[in-house]
């Protein structure tokens, strides 16, 4: 057996933080890539004109997942029909709304369908398919009902400095207004429970919603914890992702977002 | 009474009686009917005699009257912003819902490509 360099944080650990580092033992699966039992897994891919990146990306899920749904967020290239070429689900929203409206309807779709445990993933390959099963595992066995993916825990290859210093911020940010300590607090690859799934309603429609999964946690009392993964950038994802700047507007929507309630 | 003050209290008042005949006939938005009235009443009171502003300002340590409506304006125009924000915000949370909706109801499953 290894040990995941992984944080558990307990609600119980609320009141006394010194205990809220605490290991997780990590089964005989442990990035050891797809498993007999990743049936009960459901992958789900919200994407936004990644026609290019998408087809590499579901080639790789689609080997070890037989439940992956894309959710095509309104694109205007082929990315819907790239999509339609693998084996997946395909959702496609008929205007742009964001990837946190993208994310609740991939998770309504798969929680309506009987989904025990789903995985958020990104479309443009920074992820690694082979991590899921490693990410997923403490939710299997109970341990969390939230396992979160850090790229700090674990390896962020090719992390700009200017993307390094707003993910930062953000931890600092989170700490500071959500009291989640926490050391990615914008990672895309996630796993949920179904309880903790059913227990989440992400209303931020756009960037915003990684801080408001966070709160939502919080607010519900979820059992959460880190994992270790690896994030791999690109040209091509560094160009076509978030720029630096529009941190300031995701502050703004998620404090908008809670003045609307 | 000078041409400006004649022409904006007939306005004022014309929108005053609308407000107060929507009062009696509709039991809906009551209390923010009500709020309306109450602005369009104080309005129509400072065009009538500017010096109650003034006589209001100097009451609450404000010193000009002109002042006192400057901040009043500032005020209503951050509130009507939030308002408008807040609005906005749950419009698009309501278009999210029926897009989700729709998307849904047309979930389409892929093949593979030797499928054809």
């Amino acid at each position: 057996m290894s040990l995941v360099r992984g944080m558990i944080h307990h609600p119980n650990y609320r009141t006394r933080p010194n205990r809220a580092k605490a290991r997780v033992r990590s089964g005989p699966n442990i990035g050891t890539g797809p498993s007999a039992a990743s049936h009960d897994i459901w992958v789900i891919v919200p994407a936004y004109n990644e026609g290019e990146r998408l087809a590499r990306t579901l080639r790789s899920l689609c080997i070890g997942y037989a439940n992956v749904v894309v959710v095509d967020d309104g694109s205007h290239d082929d990315t819907s029909e790239v999509a339609l070429r693998h084996p997946v689900w395909v959702l496609r929203h008929v205007i742009n709304r964001g990837q946190g409206a993208a994310l609740q309807t991939g998770l309504s779709f798969a929680l309506e369908r009987g989904a025990t445990v789903l995985v958020t993933f990104d479309a443009d390959g920074q992820h690694s398919p082979e991590e899921i099963e490693r990410l997923v595992e403490p939710v299997r066995r109970g341990a969390v009902d939230v396992a979160l993916g850090s790229r700090f825990l674990g390896q962020a290859v090719g992390l700009p400095w200017s993307r390094w210093l707003v993910l930062k911020l953000g931890v600092l940010f989170t700490r500071l207004f959500s009291q989640i300590r926490v050391t990615d607090t914008h990672n895309g690859f996630r796993a949920f429970s179904r309880h903790a799934a059913e227990s989440l309603c992400i209303r931020q429609n756009r960037m915003a919603h990684a801080s408001e999964i966070l709160d939502q946690i919080k607010e519900h009392g979820l059992h959460y914890g880190e994992v270790p993964v690896t994030i791999r950038y690109s040209a091509e994802t560094t160009a076509k992702g978030q720029s630096s700047w529009n941190a300031l507007r995701v502050v703004a929507q998620l404090v908008l977002g809670r003045m609307v309630g | 009474m000078n041409l400006f003050q004649l022409l904006t209290l007939s306005v004022v008042t014309a929108v005053l009686a609308a407000e107060c005949l929507a009062l009696c006939r509709r039991s809906a938005g009551r209390k923010l009917r009500l709020l309306r009235i109450a602005v369009w009443s104080a309005a129509a009171a400072a065009i009538v005699d500017p010096g109650i502003p003034q006589a209001v300002a100097i009451r609450i340590g404000i010193g000009r009257g002109a002042d006192l409506v400057l901040y009043m304006v500032v005020l209503a125009f951050l509130g009507g912003s939030l308002c408008f924000c807040s609005c906005f915000v749950r419009l698009e949370r309501q278009l999210t819902e029926v897009v989700r909706h729709v998307a849904m109801q047309s979930a389409r499953r892929g093949r593979q490509e030797d499928e054809g």
